[in-house]
């Protein structure tokens, strides 16, 4: 199976949409208290799970499109926008450890990337032929 | 209220790491066919069993968080890259090859540095 770059993209949109769903949840966590009645008057909670529910939904169609073990680990790019969401929105403080993570996510999922079927003339001439 | 040391909620996500990427590999499935997935799902289960699955390993983390640090427990989440790659493998016959390996690895590492961090 050839990967799309659409399903490449989809991920990506995918990841930033999940990533500001988790800062909603941290924010809900937050302001959380157990009583039923007011869980559902967690707007930060509510806007969570919408967040998440419209990433689970692009994920689903992105998987029709493409391999499995190439758009998974594209999912890890949602530590770069929480990293980045958490430090410009939150305020939380970013170190060396933190920056250098971000960066190898980038490597790694370039070379996941690379990987993917269809993603050198050479693999897509062979997937051609098929 | 059950008392579960760090320790426990270590293991108890380990043993039931593969249930995410299980999770996955039924969505992946069920999107073979959306049509019959989302308009007949009592024959063609697989789509929302994999939300399902998704979902129950979400609640699990969510809750073992309340027993341990975020630093101790996020590392585990790079056990779902190792599965999910096994598994496509196993299910799709998706090629691996050293690109693929090199990429998981590096998200690995990260995913080490990035709880070393915080």
């Amino acid at each position: 199976m050839v990967t799309s770059k659409f399903a490449i993209m989809g991920m990506v949109i995918c990841t930033l949409i999940t990533a500001a769903g988790q800062i909603f949840l941290k924010l809900a966590a937050d302001n959380f208290s157990p009583d039923l009645s007011l869980v559902f008057k967690n707007y930060y909670l509510m806007a969570a799970l919408i967040l998440y529910a419209i990433g689970l939904v692009i994920m689903t169609l992105c998987y029709k499109y493409g391999e499995l073990s190439v758009l998974y680990p594209i999912i890890s790019l949602s530590f770069i926008w929480v990293s980045l969401l958490s430090f410009f929105w939150l305020g939380e403080s970013l170190n060396a450890f933190k920056i250098g993570g971000v960066v190898l996510t980038v490597l790694g999922v370039s070379f996941v990337g690379k990987g993917a079927n269809g993603s050198t003339k050479r693999n897509t001439n062979r997937s051609r032929k098929r | 209220m059950i008392n579960i040391t760090p320790l426990i909620a270590i293991i108890i996500l380990i043993v039931t790491s593969p249930l995410g990427p299980y999770g996955m590999i039924f969505i992946k499935y069920g999107t073979k066919d959306l049509r019959k997935s989302i308009f007949h799902p009592i024959k063609n289960y697989h789509l929302f069993l994999g939300f399902f699955m998704l979902g129950v390993s979400f609640i699990l983390y969510a809750v073992m968080l309340r027993f341990a640090d975020v630093t101790t427990l996020y590392p585990l989440t790079a056990l779902g890259y190792v599965w999910t790659t096994f598994l496509s493998v196993k299910h799709f016959n998706e090629k691996i090859n050293i690109y693929k390996i090199i990429g998981i690895s590096l998200i690995i590492i990260s995913i080490i540095l990035v709880s070393i961090g915080s």
